[in-house]
């Protein structure tokens, strides 16, 4: 099998299309449309299908990146892309009203998933919201009875390297033995 | 964290205190002629009442170097390969900053060649005996940063002339403290044996004695009161915001945090003090406001330098509490791993570097920073349940999971 996948999640405005753009071989693509409905207010396109991207490993093989829309009603895609998927980069949005209550509904819809693979937390637009801390969510993180330390990394979606050291970080959780 | 050995009370004002280091300061003046040698003669025995006395650079605790003259460039590239990480006070007629020294412009004035003597001294006096890099070498010493070697640079914005182009790295300006890509330079010390106690004390250090120590009392002070508190140290002051998580950095002079941090700092360089309520951060772009979290994973591996904690245990497991927000942090080789490890099976710290297949200062430089953060705890008396991430071992998926990883790697990277 020469096909692999990383699936992005998170609510709506968090990067997932951003952080795939900074990190895909080629140009992503993205299904956006004008927003509708209660999305308008905060973005004016917003991806109502998936993002795709798309790392060429070499020798044929590659890796792909698909970003899940943010919508909840687009939750019957979620399982469908996250099938035979290596692990989850959650996204969070610093900057929305309960960034907890997004953390904690996306981790409990993907939590087979988790469970089967790892998971690993980017929040974002910290630098135009700070609080809550990367501390204060360490210990939300405690609360959810998760057994394993989960990577929380504050990240600029448009930044390679942020992205980057998240996935990689997802990477080594999966298994730290791996050596490039 | 990295303990307490600091007293301080919650009245504004309040002081730290430590014991005083007595030590005659052997200093040596490179670069300078006869007559000005003799001055600095007379300069000791007479202010300075013998405490300082000319010898000669081998046997120096403190350079004091002139950069004036002929090839000053090459002097100075040479001076520190054979003396690295020696204190040393740099003069010239031109201003330059100076990553790895202290600063004075000519004419010298007495009071402050005397002051950056007493500076230094109280750092030289809980330092071995004065050693070249080829001593420290033979003797299995780890060696400094190779950015020790560096040459003074120009002052900023103009152009460098007979000093060459070469570019120490510094970090005396605020601004680059903020810059959390900038890698920190760890040695390169070898491996212990942890059945040789030279070994083992060669790779520790004693935190308290250390700058960062004063730094993370601060923040615990400013999180404990919720109030304003600034840190006075050699080269300028650090303001802490309430809660203890935002700070800004006044670099009075050029002396860079490293070199704050890379040797024990005097008790009486350093003060704590709460600030009234009504304190207004002033509003400079050359000191932005930073989280404190990244700067003090910065200072404590300038201090630890690849090394632990006096007293850490090495054999007990390490538990990972949380991922550091590795993002944010000074990078250090391996350090994804390293937490990715001990976050899924918590093994010792020389478990670590052998299951890893890495240098051991990258698992203590690691263990050390992360410790003081708060982000990991020995288990103290728990048995390690490893290994069952040996590179030979079976994992169906490490193939691709390598392929995937060194990818990111060249994007990250590239």
């Amino acid at each position: 099998m020469n096909n692999h996948k990383i699936i992005f999640t998170g609510p709506v405005g968090a990067g997932k299309t951003t952080a795939i753009a900074s990190i895909s071989d080629v140009p992503p693509v993205t299904t956006d449309e004008l927003a509708s409905d209660m999305t308008r207010n905060r973005k004016n396109a917003t991806t109502v299908a998936m993002d795709y991207g798309l790392m060429n490993l070499g020798g044929g093989e590659r890796l792909h990146l698909y970003g899940t829309p943010g919508q909840e009603r687009f939750n019957f895609m979620w399982d469908i892309l996250t099938e035979s998927g290596i692990g989850l980069i959650l996204l969070i949005n610093n900057a929305r009203p309960d960034p907890f209550a997004d953390m904690r509904f996306f981790l409990d819809a993907f939590k087979h998933f988790i469970r089967n693979t790892q998971v690993a937390i980017g929040v974002t637009r910290m630098d135009q919201v700070s609080r809550p801390s990367i501390r204060d969510y360490h210990q939300q993180l405690a609360g959810l009875g998760f057994a394993r330390c989960i990577p929380v990394f504050e990240v600029d979606a448009r930044e390679r390297k942020d992205v980057g050291l998240l996935v990689e970080a997802l990477l080594y959780s999966l298994d730290p033995g791996l050596v490039a | 964290m990295l303990g307490s050995a600091w007293r301080s009370t919650s009245a504004v004002g309040a002081d730290l205190a430590m014991a005083d280091h007595a030590l005659q300061l052997r200093v040596a003046a490179v670069g300078m002629d006869e007559r000005m040698q003799n001055a600095l003669r007379v300069f000791f025995k007479v202010q300075c009442r013998n405490q300082c006395v000319l010898a000669d650079e081998d046997s120096a605790h403190i350079g004091l170097f002139d950069l004036d003259g002929l090839q000053a460039g090459e002097r100075w590239a040479s001076y520190r390969e054979r003396f690295p990480g020696r204190p040393t006070v740099v003069i010239s007629l031109k201003a330059v900053e100076t990553a790895d020294a202290v600063f004075l412009q000519k004419p010298l004035k007495p009071e402050q060649l005397m002051a950056a003597l007493e500076r230094l001294q109280s750092a030289v006096a809980a330092t071995p005996a004065p050693r070249t890099a080829s001593q420290a070498v033979r003797s299995g010493d780890d060696t400094p940063e190779p950015q020790a070697s560096g040459v003074p640079a120009a002052p900023r914005g103009t152009v460098k002339d007979e000093l060459g182009d070469r570019q120490p790295q510094t970090f005396g300006a605020a601004a680059a403290l903020a810059d959390h890509s900038l890698t920190v330079s760890i040695g390169t010390a070898p491996d212990i044996n942890p059945n040789i106690r030279e070994d083992v004390a060669r790779a520790q250090y004693r935190p308290e004695q250390f700058f960062p120590a004063v730094f993370s009392h601060a923040l615990a002070l400013a999180a404990r009161e919720d109030k304003w508190v600034r840190v006075e140290a050699p080269g300028g002051d650090i303001i802490v915001l309430p809660g203890g998580e935002r700070v800004q950095v006044k670099s009075a002079n050029s002396i860079s945090l490293r070199s704050l941090c890379s040797l024990p700092v005097a008790k009486d360089r350093c003060r704590i003090s709460l600030i009234g309520p009504h304190y207004r951060i002033d509003d400079e772009p050359e000191f932005p406001v930073m989280n404190a979290t990244p700067l003090l994973w910065r200072m404590v591996l300038y201090s630890s330098r690849g090394r632990l904690p006096a007293g850490t245990d090495l054999t007990s497991p390490v538990d990972l509490k949380n991922w550091p927000n590795m993002t944010r942090m000074a990078p250090i080789a391996h350090a994804t791993r390293i937490a990715a490890l001990w976050a899924t099976h918590p093994c010792s710290l020389l478990e670590t570097a052998g299951i890893l297949g890495v240098p051991q200062r990258y698992v203590f430089a690691f263990y050390s920073a992360a410790h003081a953060i708060g982000s990991v705890k020995i288990m103290k008396g728990a048995g390690s349940k490893i290994v069952a991430v040996s590179s030979k071992q079976t994992n169906k998926k490490r193939g691709i999971l390598s392929r995937i990883l060194s990818r990111i790697q060249q994007a990250r990277t590239g």
